[in-house]
């Protein structure tokens, strides 16, 4: 595994980083071993904003625990290519290959209804979340330029 | 100096070179062979379900020691390549530029070619799929049979796919259905009657892989890690013919080199290479060379060689747009863990128009390729679509679709020289194969109303989607690819006689997919590694 030291241009990964956005994936916070292995990753992908609104909505979300979902909604429709959406991808990624959140990825044993009732609940929760993303993203700055 | 060379490891290259080596001649095999860095050794041969529970070290194969496995762009061709494969495209870049639009099909310099991360679909081509080329079903009925046991081959004989396919005497038994198939397959039999009159019929995927004991191979361990590697050695692979063609003296298998061009004469063949290793140039002679680089590896060699720069070529490439389906048979249903990650079912449907050709189906369910690429692609905050996904995944299948391909203006490779002030490392091709793929407006046109029809007939199973939800990773991706060299009953220059002889080169055989004109909507593996193997028979008998 490559470590996670960023190339010299880059800002190194934010230590709490991981530990926030796992918290809003899996509900609970990473081990520091998921940790590190996430900050090798974002190092190894280069997964670094392009441009201000980019990093605008990475740095408000570092800062902010309940804008993690909105921005992430925001990002899924609009920006997948913005650093945010990609960390969080791969932040998942990284939980989802390892034991100790891998039944939070696997699926359980579930009637008819509550697969339909966890289908509506989170498509409406993803909608609401869309929907403040939205009015997150009117605030972002404008242009391309860090 | 040998009897005969075979330039290429991959599915075409053993094929043709197992006859050759039976019939006694000294065969000399020329290759890359790039292989596995050591990631699949550490794979444990436990069921992915286990495995995700309790191995602290999934993250290296699942993922890749450099995240390879997590896609960062948009979906793309080669995911099934995961990072226990990647080496098998992993060079073929460096070693072999090309500069392609719309085209993003891979190449492969490794050992075992493309086929050691081949899904396994067998799908022989019958009379109809023959149409135009210049040999006929019941001459490749006997190779088909000769590769079917070399690589084992299981299917259900005598169901309702049977008379669009051969099945092969040493057919095994089908590999058992998954949970989502069992229940879709259950569905088309309830409704059997009326979808075979409106041109669907569905059944066991036929696939080379063993369901018993094979030639020291197999059963199938139904681990569901089979995108990630062979345990078992059930499914096909074709270094499994290399390892038994090393048991012959008179076979020998030299890696490590890049053939570069050939020159032939009345009396053989001179084969140039290039050692990878200390870049120093080689020479090989032999009096009979087979090609099986793969389409375009083969086409370079032979444009090359022959000095036939700019020259374009036709090119085809099955294109195969996959669809995620809701499964509703199996909401609220509880997905068995045991399976196997391959094709479960296979379908064709032929549509009521006879100006479009028929399609081939390949039902698949979703699980051992991780959900993060699945929420990836969803427009939703992960948060939820992980929830969703986690409830919806035993009933997530997906259905692909694969149409046939006829060559046209728009779709052609050509070599271009290097420009001389231009100096490349040692090793890489010293030219550029420029790949040029569009399809026509009017074959986009009813491949779409095809997959509609398609779809629309999948709902009677259950299994709904949205046409506009299909995956289309674009031209190349199936890695089905031919039409640079087509076989021909009256060859012209840049063509081949009905043995696979290039014109002009009686002593030069070309026994890869390059040769075949068109490709029907069936993949073009099985067919050929048939071809392959005809060629290497009809060569023996040439020289014995």
């Amino acid at each position: 595994m490559q470590d996670a030291t960023p190339s010299p241009t880059q800002p190194p990964v934010n230590p709490r980083e991981a530990e926030r956005f796992s918290r809003y994936l899996v509900g609970v916070v990473a081990s520091p071993a998921l940790c590190e292995r996430y900050a090798a990753g974002v190092a190894e992908l280069g997964l670094f904003p392009s441009g201000r609104a980019d990093a605008w909505a990475l740095s408000l979300a570092q800062r902010r625990d309940w804008t993690i979902g909105p921005l992430d909604a925001a990002c899924a429709i609009l920006h997948s290519g913005w650093a945010l959406r990609r960390r969080l991808i791969l932040l998942s990624a990284v939980l989802e290959a390892s034991p100790a959140h891998a039944d939070d990825y696997i699926p359980q044993p579930r009637g008819t209804l509550s697969v339909l009732a966890v289908c509506v609940v989170e498509g409406v929760a993803g909608v609401v979340n869309l929907l403040l993303g939205l009015v997150l993203l009117l605030l972002a700055p404008k242009g391309r330029a860090a | 100096m040998s009897d005969v060379i075979v330039i290429g490891s991959g599915a075409a290259g053993v094929a043709a070179a197992w006859p050759l080596v039976q019939a006694g001649e000294r065969v000399t095999m020329l290759d890359v062979g790039e292989t596995d860095a050591g990631t699949a050794s550490i794979i444990p041969a436990e069921p992915w379900s286990h495995l995700r529970r309790s191995d602290a070290n999934q993250h290296r194969y699942f993922l890749g020691d450099h995240f390879e496995g997590v896609p960062s762009g948009k979906a793309r061709v080669g995911a099934q390549l995961t990072p226990p494969r990647a080496y098998i495209a992993a060079d073929a870049p460096r070693l072999l530029p090309r500069d392609a639009h719309g085209f993003v099909g891979l190449e492969s310099v490794a050992q075992g070619g493309l086929a050691s991360g081949w899904g396994a679909a067998v799908s022989p081509w019958i009379a109809e799929d023959l149409a135009g080329l210049p040999i006929t079903f019941d001459q490749l009925r006997p190779h088909y049979d000769a590769v079917a046991d070399l690589m084992g081959v299981c299917g259900q004989a005598g169901d309702d796919l049977s008379p669009h396919l051969h099945d092969a005497p040493s057919m095994m038994p089908p590999l058992e259905l998954d949970s989502p198939a069992t229940q879709a397959f259950g569905a088309y039999q309830e409704h059997r009657a009326s979808l075979n009159r409106a041109g669907l019929v569905l059944g066991h995927a036929r696939l080379a892989a063993c369901s018993r004991e094979h030639r020291r191979r197999g059963p199938q361990p139904y681990l569901d890690m089979d995108f990630w590697a062979d345990h078992g050695e059930s499914v096909y692979r074709p270094r499994y013919t290399l390892r038994e063609l090393l048991e012959f003296p008179n076979f020998q298998s030299l890696s490590g080199r890049l053939a570069t061009r050939f020159d032939s004469h009345a009396s053989g063949v001179v084969v140039r290479a290039t050692k990878l290793d200390s870049g120093e140039s080689e020479k090989h002679e032999a009096t009979h060379l087979v090609l099986a680089a793969g389409a375009m590896g083969t086409s370079r060699l032979v444009l090359r060689s022959l000095g036939q720069f700019g020259v374009r070529r036709p090119l085809v490439t099955n294109l195969s747009p996959y669809f995620p389906m809701l499964n509703t048979r199996m909401l609220g249903k509880e997905a068995q863990d045991r399976r196997h990650s391959l094709t479960q079912l296979t379908g064709f449907y032929r549509p009521p128009s006879r100006d479009r050709g028929l399609v081939q189906l390949q039902f698949y369910s979703y699980r051992s390729l991780l959900l993060f690429k699945l929420l990836k692609e969803t427009p939703l905050a992960l948060t939820h679509s992980r929830r969703i996904f986690q409830a919806l995944l035993p009933s997530l299948s997906l259905l692909g679709i694969h149409h046939e391909d006829n060559p046209a203006p728009s779709k052609f490779i050509a070599l271009h020289a290097q420009a001389s002030d231009a100096p490349r490392a040692p090793g890489v091709s010293p030219d550029t194969l420029e790949i040029r793929y569009d399809q026509t407006p009017a074959e986009v046109r009813t491949q779409h109303q095809t997959e509609r029809e398609v779809l629309k007939l999948f709902r009677t199973l259950g299994c709904y989607t949205l046409h506009s939800r299909a995956v289309r990773l674009g031209a190349g991706a199936s890695i089905h690819y031919g039409g640079p060299l087509p076989m021909s009953g009256s060859p012209r220059e840049l063509e081949c006689d009905a043995e696979c002889r290039l014109t002009g080169h009686p002593r030069v055989r070309l026994a890869d997919s390059a040769v075949f004109p068109r490709l029907p909507a069936k993949g073009v593996t099985f067919t050929m590694m048939a071809n392959a193997h005809r060629v290497g028979t009809l060569l023996a008998m040439e020289t014995a």
